[in-house]
């Protein structure tokens, strides 16, 4: 018998050309909890709704953690488990928050953030995701994305518009459909997925797709055991193709550790089989 | 985003009888209606006290109705929020209006989409329709040949189905020793995969061992932790009725 183990590393970086770096994350391997979020507005509201929003979450999912009454924000799903119900909540929540914020100072006007996150519960990943912030998993020695870019090109792609190859080009790329707190109400889009040990996930802004590409990713991440030095490298590449935007990433490894007897006995007796 | 325009978005406002005025929308949120607190005051009986407003997301200027009696127009399209374009035609009551974006340079085309040639981030409304008219999905279900479980089939409706003894499982087994999650099957569209636990039992589909994940076909016959099941497709709709 095994208990799931995460180890992580994590890096951001202004990138280039930008003056400021409105990219934040949170990582926290003990509650499995991963966030990236890359603000936007002016002067510095962007990085105003993107640390508010890795404020703002972690402390409602632990908040739900000690109080489990605590409402949910926002109408619960019957498809998804209650821990990625809680994780869209806490989506909603920093919408709300951020958005009221940006309606009280005319100088916080408009501001926003993508986010993307995931909270690992026993095998099962919980991913909510809004904007171009993306998920990749690597697996078994491939990567796939398990996020749909929330943007006009990705919109344009689906639509048959654009062909996928440009995406990267467009001038309009950066522009998005849906962001944290610009409306009163958000859609999350949600996702849930059984995790395999070996398995990594890889949470980005979009600064880091801009100069790296999926192939690139795989081959850091067989070049090295160590997640720390995968996102250094991942940083370090992406600030070589130009580093045109803030770009940040984490990196997640699965793995199980295997329980001693005693774990076992006494996680029967804490929760025993209903 | 930069806060200053070279030239200003301006709106040009059409009385019912003829006079026409210019008007800067000046700041943002921008208020449209008959009360004289109002950006643009319209003296129209068919205007609401406070009837509508510009706001700024980024670079954008949307309209929004602020639940006016008679509505506000975009083209003659009801609205209720919509990003405002060059030239676009808004009507409140019976007072029409004009909405020039840069009326500057909009006698140059090649400069129209220059405010999207940038590095900084923009919202825009989605255009794309919602996926609810998906035709007919596939369901899966797991029928329980053997073994102790709670129920004998199980539509597989969640994203992750767990099969185990943990209180939020799907597929609950009632023996005494049961592991928690002895098993998991996760929907990926129309295809469902099942996999391997924390808990080390071996799954067995049509009798050979799963090694990590196996995506299911319908009629794959699934044993772990002492229950045997059938695993099946069938129409969402059909199910459901």
């Amino acid at each position: 018998m095994h208990a799931w183990h995460l180890t992580h590393g994590a890096a951001s970086d202004i990138g280039l050309v930008r003056r400021v770096n409105e990219d934040r994350y949170h990582a926290d391997p003990s509650a499995g909890l991963f966030i990236v979020c890359d603000g936007m507005g002016g002067h510095r509201a962007g990085e105003i709704a993107s640390s508010r929003t890795v404020e703002i979450m972690p402390h409602h999912m632990a908040e739900a953690e000690t109080d489990r009454s605590l409402p949910l924000i926002g109408a619960s799903r019957p498809e998804f488990s209650p821990a990625t119900n809680r994780l869209a909540s806490a989506v909603r929540l920093a919408n709300h928050r951020v958005h009221q914020e940006a309606a009280r100072r005319t100088d916080y006007a408009g501001m926003g953030t993508t986010v993307v996150a995931v909270q690992l519960t026993g095998a099962v990943l919980s991913i909510a995701h809004v904007g171009d912030s993306r998920l990749y998993l690597i697996r078994d020695g491939a990567v796939q994305l398990l996020t749909v870019d929330h943007s006009l090109v990705q919109e344009q792609v689906r639509s048959g518009l654009l062909a996928a190859a440009d995406m990267t080009r467009v001038p309009h790329r950066h522009v998005l459909t849906r962001a944290v707190g610009v409306h009163p109400l958000v859609d999350v889009e949600l996702g849930e997925m059984a995790v395999l040990p070996g398995d990594i996930l890889l949470l980005c802004s979009d600064g880091l797709t801009a100069g790296v590409s999926a192939d690139v990713i795989l081959r850091v991440t067989r070049e090295s055991a160590d997640p720390q030095a995968m996102a250094d490298r991942l940083i370090a590449l992406s600030n070589a193709a130009g580093g045109t935007d803030n770009a940040t990433v984490i990196l997640a490894l699965v793995s199980q550790r295997p329980t001693s007897l005693w774990t076992r006995m006494y996680a029967h007796l804490v929760s025993p089989p209903a | 985003m930069s806060q200053h325009h070279p030239a200003l978005p301006r709106l040009l406002v059409r009385a019912p009888h003829g006079g026409t005025r210019e008007c800067d929308i000046t700041r943002t949120p921008f208020t449209i209606g008959r009360k004289p607190d109002n950006d643009l005051c319209l003296e129209d009986p068919a205007v609401s006290a406070h009837h509508a407003r510009i706001v700024q997301v980024q670079a954008v200027l949307f309209l929004e109705d602020l639940s006016s009696t008679n509505g506000s127009f975009v083209n003659e399209h009801p609205i209720e929020r919509r990003q405002l374009r060059d030239a676009d035609a808004l009507r409140f009551g019976s007072h029409r209006v004009i909405f020039r974006d840069k009326p500057g340079s909009a006698m140059e085309p090649a400069l129209a989409g220059e405010g999207l040639v940038t590095d900084k981030t923009i919202v825009v409304a989605s255009t794309a329709t919602r996926e609810a008219s998906v035709p007919a999905r596939k369901i899966g279900i797991v029928e329980i040949l053997s073994g102790r479980t709670g129920q004998s089939h199980y539509p597989l409706t969640r994203q992750v189905s767990l099969i185990g003894a943990q209180d939020d499982a799907v597929i609950t087994l009632t023996g005494w020793f049961a592991p928690n999650t002895a098993a998991m099957i996760s929907r990926k569209g129309d295809a469902y995969v099942v996999s391997q636990t924390e808990s080390g039992k071996r799954i067995l589909v049509n009798g050979r061992p799963v090694q990590r994940e196996h995506a299911l076909r319908h009629g794959d016959v699934v044993e772990v932790a002492g229950i045997t099941m059938r695993f099946v497709l069938r129409d969402e709709r059909s199910y459901a009725a």
